[in-house]
């Protein structure tokens, strides 16, 4: 069994900016492979058939 | 007890954003998205600027996951080395599992949307570039050969071919030319370097070329690999990619790159006959011929690509002999 010492404040703000950032940089992700999406699609998307 | 035991310490403090940029190594960064810049531009095809971007930003992603997975992997020689041991692993500001997660993640969402923004060969070449730095160079040529950094640099080397096939999803002979200039410049650049940071690389370990064949074996190497190096450099206003500006880069820098390499084999750079304490890039009086190569070395290869990039922006045409 292994004693994990409490988390300091500082550590735990640490952590909390980081998940954060890890956030951020995850809808920043999400909204380039929407745009890279719609680039390579091109113009007329909706006109296209479906299949 | 080892020195390896400071690396998996507890974290001295916890870790501030610039820890984690630190870890995508920045300045090295510059140089891979300079040069791949300069491919992608230097393709003369069309791309639409999103995709352009988007070449460009995956390039840089993918060289800080490979900077990342060196830090992870080369942190017990990092702490011991003066040059590398205020690295946020070795000072346990960042945990070595976490370098190596964020060098993964990054690896992978690099070349996978680098695949499905753009195509399979320059993610193929991507994917190709950061596991020949990650595990060819960094895990076994570094601490096995004194030709790690000649073989290595083929991952700094290919930056520029992956921006020609971002750009045209294929490789001409042009994208290799820009490639075998930066492998040729690596060696009496990063050797240079190496002469008067001899004695870190051999307390650690590493056989760089200076700590195994000696300092004038590697000042002779250095002109050996200037003299390959200046004509490759100047074969781009040959070969229908470089104009004017470019040829007279080349040929005046290259000419100057000459001098400052033969000054370095006359010189005693790397010789040990001074054994005063100093800081890392403290210039010791031999090591100064070295020092020079080594600063005007990052000039040369950065006008060279900046006279081609500059020659396409202003719409100057390639010379035709």
């Amino acid at each position: 069994m292994t004693f994990n010492p409490p988390e300091s404040p500082e550590a735990t703000k640490a952590r909390r900016r980081r998940s954060i950032a890890i956030a951020l940089a995850l809808g920043v992700f999400v909204i380039l492979v929407f745009v890279v999406t719609l680039v390579r699609m091109g113009g007329h998307v909706a006109d296209a058939p479906p299949f | 007890m080892t020195d390896t035991v400071a690396v998996t310490a507890t974290p001295s403090a916890p870790a501030r954003w610039q820890d984690y940029v630190a870890l995508l190594k920045p300045r090295v960064m510059s140089l891979v998205v300079f040069t791949g810049l300069t491919g992608l531009v230097c393709a003369r095809t069309p791309i639409h600027p999103v995709l352009a971007v988007m070449a460009i930003l995956c390039i840089a992603v993918g060289a800080g996951a490979s900077g990342a997975l060196n830090m992870w992997y080369d942190s017990d020689i990092d702490a011991r080395m003066r040059r590398t041991r205020g690295r946020p692993v070795p000072m346990g500001r960042v945990q070595g599992a976490d370098a190596l997660a964020m060098g993964i993640v990054l690896s992978l969402l690099s070349v996978g949307m680098m695949w499905l923004a753009i195509n399979p060969l320059a993610a193929a070449l991507l994917a190709f570039t950061i596991v020949f730095y990650a595990v060819v160079y960094t895990m076994w040529l570094k601490r096995s050969t004194p030709q790690n950094i000649v073989i290595g640099g083929l991952a700094g080397a290919l930056p520029p071919v992956i921006g020609w096939a971002s750009a045209t999803g294929s490789t001409p002979l042009n994208a290799w030319l820009l490639c075998a200039i930066i492998f040729l410049w690596t060696p009496p650049h990063f050797w240079a370097l190496s002469l008067y940071t001899a004695e870190d690389y051999a307390a650690v370990g590493v056989p760089m070329m200076p700590v195994v064949k000696g300092a004038k074996s590697t000042r002779l190497q250095i002109l050996l690999y200037s003299l390959a190096l200046i004509p490759v450099a100047v074969a781009p206003a040959f070969t229908g990619l470089g104009g004017p500006i470019y040829l007279a880069i080349s040929g005046l820098g290259g000419l100057m790159f000459l001098l400052l390499a033969v000054r370095l084999v006359l010189s005693k750079a790397g010789d040990r006959t001074d054994e005063r304490e100093g800081r890392l890039y403290d210039v010791r009086l031999g090591a100064k011929a070295a020092r020079n190569l080594f600063a005007f070395s990052i000039l040369y290869l950065f006008l060279l690509f900046a006279g081609l990039l500059a020659e396409r922006l202003m719409g100057l045409e390639a010379l035709r002999w």
